[in-house]
């Protein structure tokens, strides 16, 4: 057995165990909680700071959030394409406590964008950063635990998520146009 | 899947995103004092903000994770989708938050904006170029300081009666010119106004021409700072919460910390999106105002100041910084209308 599986039962084979864990762990794992989280922290971010220029950094930050997601989501296809993992439950038996996704294991999308949010916050703040990175963790956690992804999907998500926020990070100069056209048309509206 | 039954689950979710949206909204108004997105009165404590934000978050959660569990633990929408219908429940949240906020708004400042009556004489001036009306403290013993009041644009002469009332109340008679429309702003035929307004008040055998002070609100100060550059007859100028620079009326979110949003609309148009800030430049002229006092109050809060807050001033220039309080409601403040008052009554005794 690879380590990876090992990881992966130790993890999932707490399931079912106690209940108020369960509870937790399906409340954390599902398509909604932490993504409505992770993007309702980005939209405070954007309205937040004391000075114009503080703001206009922030904004840039989610827009550079909303880039790396984007880009993140483009990395976990091209791999699909490449590469097909089944899901732990496709292949062994496992205590399920989520429905039964389709789609490949590695890298997990769900660990991609988290921590696509989390990289980029980090480069802005590091308190911002360690609380999306914390929630990213917690829901790659509850995936594995809920026996929907390895725990080695979650670390490659996570890689995927952190790469897109460093290319994103590094790539502020060709993102300035439309940057400042977003900041502008928010400016416009009296939302930026 | 059925294709229905995640758009129901679409629709779910939508109605989760919206109401915990709408909570959001309100802790981001708390903790930014955003009014135009706050529900709670202006002036109200943030903790309120907090509390109704918290509590209508807690309910959309309770609602959406405790009941449709069914609904949840099922293949719900892609990613796409997801944020589709997240980003337009925060969205209808958000126009939702700014109605209510100008509602509440509009309903609070009907019943705060009761009129204050001054007391003594009141009397309606209608010139060629300008009107107004004329407070005179009494019948007799005149004749007495005044001072010419330059309201906000879009503001009417009510706007300052409270500040004509404190100034009789200290038998200094006042001029509060009527520059409500836009047609009375257009440049340059705005600053025929002050001058000729003054004039009418040198030739009141009721006033004493020697003790003339001029105090405007906005650009309002704006103009009255342009207008004392060129009158030496004028004694003192007080400017509460002027604009004296164009950046001062871009558009922004720093608007939606003074005003609701149709009024942030409102006001940046009848602006004229800075143009008349530009024309005026009211910084440009304060040196031309020699020694004579220039006081400039302005709201802690007022984040419209930071445009000009880092120009150096003329040493006769004193500023009055007004701890909680922005751009609205500093005409009405009985703090800024008893040391306005006394700083004029000051200079204008004191050049008598």
């Amino acid at each position: 057995m690879t380590v990876d599986a090992a990881l992966f039962e130790l993890v999932n084979g707490f399931a079912t165990r106690v209940p108020v864990l369960d509870g937790l762990m399906r409340l954390l794992v599902n398509d909604y909680l932490v993504p409505t989280a992770l993007c309702l922290l980005a939209a405070a971010l954007w309205f937040s700071g004391d000075t114009r220029e503080e703001r206009e950094r922030n904004q840039r930050a989610v827009i550079s959030m909303v880039v790396a997601v984007l880009l993140a989501n483009v990395l976990v296809k091209l791999c699909n394409l490449i590469y097909f993992r089944p899901r732990p439950f496709s292949v062994r038996e496992v205590n399920l406590l989520f429905y039964r996704p389709s789609d490949s294991s590695l890298p997990s999308n769900a660990g991609a964008v988290a921590f696509a949010f989390a990289g980029v916050g980090w480069q802005r703040s590091r308190r911002l950063g360690v609380l999306m990175g914390f929630l990213g963790t917690v829901f790659g956690f509850a995936r594995i635990y809920c026996g929907v992804h390895y725990p080695l999907d979650i670390a490659a998500g996570a890689l995927v998520g952190l790469l897109s926020a460093h290319v994103v990070g590094r790539g502020q100069r060709t993102l300035e146009p439309l940057m400042a056209g977003v900041i502008a048309a928010g400016r416009r509206l009296y939302l930026a | 899947m059925e294709f229905r039954e995640q758009i129901t689950i679409g629709y779910v979710f939508f109605a989760f995103a919206y109401c915990a949206g709408l909570g959001f909204w309100q802790i981001v108004a708390a903790r930014q004092g955003l009014r135009a997105l706050s529900w709670m009165p202006r002036g109200g404590k943030d903790r309120w903000g907090y509390l109704a934000g918290s509590v209508l978050l807690a309910l959309a959660c309770v609602w959406f994770f405790g009941t449709r569990t069914e609904d949840i633990f099922c293949p719900g929408p892609a990613s796409s989708e997801f944020l589709f219908f997240l980003a337009s429940a925060l969205l209808a949240a958000l126009v939702t938050s700014v109605l209510l906020s100008s509602l509440v708004g509009r309903f609070a400042s009907a019943c705060a904006d009761a009129p204050v009556r001054a007391g003594g004489r009141r009397e309606g001036v209608h010139a060629t170029w300008w009107s107004g009306t004329l407070h005179l403290p009494g019948s007799e013993g005149g004749p007495w300081p005044a001072v010419c009041l330059v309201p906000d644009t879009g503001s009417d002469v009510e706007s300052l009666s409270a500040l004509a009332a404190g100034l009789g109340l200290k038998r200094v008679s006042s001029l509060v010119l009527d520059m409500d429309s836009t047609e009375t702003w257009q440049y340059p035929d705005v600053l025929a106004s002050v001058p000729q307004a003054l004039g009418y008040l040198e030739r009141n055998e009721e006033v004493d021409a020697g003790r003339l002070g001029l105090l405007g609100v906005g650009l309002g100060g704006d103009l009255a700072i342009r207008a004392a550059a060129s009158d030496p007859q004028v004694r003192a100028v007080v400017a509460i919460a002027p604009l004296l620079s164009p950046s001062s009326v871009q558009p922004g979110l720093d608007l939606l910390r003074e005003m609701s949003y149709l009024e942030a609309v409102r006001w940046r148009r009848r602006h004229g999106s800075g143009a008349v800030v530009a024309h005026l430049d009211a910084l440009k002229h304060v040196p031309e105002m020699e020694n004579r006092p220039l006081l400039i109050v302005y709201g802690e809060e007022d984040r419209l100041s930071a445009a000009w807050s880092a120009t150096s001033f003329p040493r006769s220039v004193k500023f009055k910084k007004v701890p909680e309080l922005g751009r609205a409601g500093l005409v009405r403040d009985q703090r800024v209308i008893s040391s306005t008052v006394s700083w004029l009554l000051r200079h204008l005794e004191g050049s008598s």
